[in-house]
């Protein structure tokens, strides 16, 4: 018989029942996969699919709503679920590092980042105080964060966000742990950041030989940086395999699912001739922002610099860029929710005298927070339209129509806010701005924050209305996938500036300024498709 | 998963706690000691008592019996009369206090915490207040005046304003940054109806718990005041007034100041134990706000 080395870490038959009243009796139903030294297994499934809570499983960190688990997790062949809280202890650090989502809120805001990687070094080890400093510095080298010796010093908040996430890489990988658990390390980071840690993490996993459990919601991410995949659908696997077989051929229809719903990065609308009237024209628009004031310096920032744009009915203009080039700020000030510091914005002559805000709308980010969650979506829904005078019963039935029209049961328009899903309140948000009869939309990240298939429905939806309204359409995101199928023309703006302007296919075919060459070369799992020109 | 931890579950989830609320301990004996108090102040005509007020100098000081329970003080007055009338202008002062207090502090902090040049004003005032203490602020009110319940009110309401104002003016700076107050704004929706519709009702949950605060904070200072000569005039009965006059007598005749303590005890006791356990019911996160 052969000996084989145990892998790293062995999750058997692992469950653990939801705490009361849930739509399902677990929030992981009986799992079991392992991950071996040297390979790189990604978990992958929507929100709710159990993948965080077996994470934190692993780590002995799952929340105390959830009941003890049932089922085995070995770590080097040794069970750790009846492991004590001091063996835990020791095991996290030492044998596995955990990297989390949010970078901001994993390191402590009021403490030097040099020392936060140091306490690991002070909780396992005995070592002098020169000895740890020049530990961590060179833990710091090795993640490549610029010059280690100034940063130690450095609160999380002087840190960008890709430095804050590899300082929490280098925290957990600075005692050579032997499993490394990354729970989507990448989802609140840019891509050409995400492009960055993403290839770190994949070498120092290879210098070390270590085993990394990364979980994600993003299939473009796991074509980057998987050897192995789990697809879990809720707290079931759903299909495991070598990352080739998973994502090229795949067994279970949800696989499939989950993969048809990622955008190509083919323009979609490459052949859609916009042949309305200019609705909306921007000129010159500037945002500028003083900071200090009586006893400090005085600070300018220029969030927006001279932006200029037309837009005409039936058409789809995508404004693309990382966070912190513009495009927020652009979308804020063409809406007027601020001020801009020059510029014009320019509706198109209305026939009827209508008011700015009724021509203009715009449909927000977060579905969990632009609907009031004391408002029932039917008072959320009539509010524009009585606002500008149009009887209750009047706007009551228009609002049921548009839930109809959005896809929703026209009945459940007395129901709040949390009695929806992600993408039904994004779809709610969109006809409570159809409410108003616009011939401008602004949708600002309308479909970042949720999960491909919803993405995908929602995305329809608004192609649907555009043309059912023919409306002129200004749709902001980060995501050129996202852009490639409901954009007609991009403009790419960073550091407040638009860098490029063009259609969707010829962006992408020759992208003029290095930024967007950058911006196309960091989309996740592109290396596996083509562009067409 | 995520959605538990999203700031709009919290509303949701209290208002499916709702009925929960007096399964907690502390709002359900709370609720209960002041329910019996306040009842028992506005049946003290049916309570066995007799005029409050009554002198009589062929009574005084005399030990309890059948016809005063619990004996008379020093002008033949009825001990057990006065402190359950007493009861009557504490937990008016009291409930008048905290109303007041809250809707002028509700008025102002949604202002203040909307409009930031007001802001820059106001907060600098309500600092000032907050510099004095309430009981130095109360006594300087009061004395610049003829003592009476109104009086008495108005002086302990200026000192709990700035608190009212602190604490909506906070919830303001959070609510107005939230999508849906965006949202409302883009609809055309008009300023004083954003701040009434939709900034307004996140302020109810804490507001509920101050006043509460405030509501035993009053009671105690009005006693205070009373004790110390500066509160109500000596004809309106009431237990701070009780309990000073009873204070030259405590050696010999210890009950006259045990029975008003007794009930100003338990009415701060119970007003906290509400406040407390609310706090908890409705959002554990406000007690770092105040």
């Amino acid at each position: 018989m052969l000996m084989k080395t145990p892998p790293v870490i062995e999750v058997q038959d692992l469950a653990i029942p939801l705490p009361g009243g849930g739509d399902r009796g677990f929030a992981v139903d009986h799992v079991s996969f392992s991950v071996a030294a040297g390979e790189i297994v990604c978990v992958v499934g929507e929100s709710g699919s159990g993948k965080s809570v077996t994470a934190q499983s692993i780590m002995g960190l799952l929340p105390k709503v959830f009941p003890k688990p049932a089922g085995r997790i070995l770590f080097e062949g040794r069970d750790i679920t009846s492991a004590t809280p001091a063996e835990l202890r020791d095991l996290r650090g030492r044998g596995i590092g955990m990297i989390f989502q949010e970078p901001m809120t994993a390191l402590n805001p009021v403490q030097a980042v040099g020392k936060q990687i140091d306490e690991v070094l002070r909780t396992h080890l005995k070592l002098s105080r020169k000895a740890r400093f020049d530990r961590v510095i060179a833990a710091m080298q090795e993640v490549r964060l610029p010059d280690p010796e100034r940063m130690y010093h450095a609160f999380p908040h002087q840190l960008s966000g890709g430095q804050r996430q590899r300082v929490l890489i280098a925290a957990a990988l600075i005692l050579g742990p032997k499993l490394l658990i990354a729970d989507e390390p990448t989802t609140a980071l840019d891509v050409t950041t995400q492009a960055q840690i993403l290839k770190q993490i994949r070498d120092l996993q290879r210098e070390r030989g270590m085993g990394v459990l990364f979980i994600t919601h993003d299939i473009g991410v796991v074509r980057e940086i998987a050897d192995r995949v789990v697809v879990m659908k809720a707290g079931k696997v759903v299909e495991h395999g070598p990352v080739g077989r998973v994502l090229d051929a795949p067994a279970s229809d949800y696989t499939r699912m989950l993969i048809a719903a990622v955008p190509t990065l083919e323009p979609k609308r490459k052949d859609h001739v916009v042949t309305g009237d200019v609705a909306i024209k921007v000129d010159g628009l500037a945002k500028t922002y003083h900071s200090g004031g009586l006893f400090r310096d005085r600070r300018t920032v220029h969030a927006l610099q001279g932006a200029n744009l037309v837009v005409r009915r039936g058409e789809t203009l995508g404004i693309i860029g990382e966070s912190g080039s513009g495009k927020s700020t652009l979308a804020r000030c063409i809406t007027q929710l601020i001020e801009p510091s020059s510029g014009n914005v320019t509706l198109a002559a209305g026939k009827d005298g209508r008011a700015f805000r009724q021509r203009l709308q715009m449909v927000f980010q977060d579905p969990y927070r632009s609907l009031n969650p004391r408002r029932t979506v039917g008072q959320s829904i009539i509010e524009g339209p009585m606002n500008f005078g149009q009887g209750k019963a009047e706007a009551m039935g228009r609002a049921k129509e548009l839930m109809q029209l959005v896809g929703l049961e026209p009945q459940a328009i007395d129901r709040f806010p949390h009695q929806f899903s992600g993408g039904q309140r994004q779809r709610i948000s969109i006809a409570r701005a159809l409410a108003m009869e616009p011939d401008i939309l602004v949708a600002d990240e309308a479909v970042s924050a949720l999960d491909v298939s919803v993405q995908a429905q929602v995305l329809r939806l608004i192609d649907d209305i555009q043309k059912r309204f023919d409306l002129a359409i200004l749709f902001i995101t980060h995501d050129l996938r996202v852009a490639a199928q409901i954009c007609d023309r991009l403009i790419v703006m960073h550091r407040g500036m638009v860098v490029e302007e063009g259609t969707v296919a010829s962006v992408f075919a020759a992208p003029a300024h290095p930024y967007t060459r950058e911006l196309l070369a960091s989309i996740p799992g592109r290396a596996e498709e083509t562009i067409p020109a | 998963m995520n959605s538990l931890a999203s700031p709009s579950a919290a509303p949701a989830a209290a208002r499916r706690r709702l009925p929960a609320f007096l399964a907690n301990p502390s709002v359900l004996v709370g609720g209960l000691l002041v329910l019996t108090l306040v009842l028992m102040a506005l049946a003290a005509p049916l309570l066995g008592t007799v005029d409050p007020s009554r002198i009589e100098p062929g009574m005084r000081l005399k030990p309890p019996s059948g016809l005063a329970w619990f004996g008379t003080d020093l002008f033949g007055r009825d001990v057990y009369s006065r402190a359950v009338y007493g009861a009557r202008s504490s937990i008016l002062i009291g409930l008048c206090v905290a109303a007041t207090s809250l809707s002028i502090g509700v008025a102002i902090g949604l202002v203040t915490g909307y409009f930031r040049w007001v802001d820059a004003i106001v907060m600098r005032v309500m600092d000032g207040l907050m510099a004095i203490p309430t009981f130095l602020l109360a006594i300087a009110l009061v004395s610049l005046t003829r003592a009476s319940i109104a009086t008495v009110i108005v002086a302990l309401t200026i000192p709990e304003i700035p608190r009212v104002v602190r604490l909506v003016r906070s919830v303001v700076l959070t609510v107005r940054e939230e999508p849906f107050v965006e949202a409302a704004i883009s609809v055309g929706t008009s300023t004083p109806k954003i701040l009434l519709r939709h900034i307004l009702p996140s302020t109810y949950a804490p507001l509920m718990v101050l006043g509460t605060y405030i509501c035993a904070s009053a009671i105690l200072i009005e006693a205070g005041l009373s004790f110390l000569g500066t509160g109500l005039p000596p004809e309106i009965p009431s237990w701070g007034n009780m309990i000073s006059e009873g204070r030259t007598f405590f050696q010999v005749a210890p009950r006259l100041v045990f029975l008003p303590s007794l009930f100003l005890a338990l009415t701060v006791l119970g007003i906290n134990l509400l406040g407390d356990g609310l706090r908890d019911t409705l959002d554990p996160r406000i007690a770092k706000r105040m």
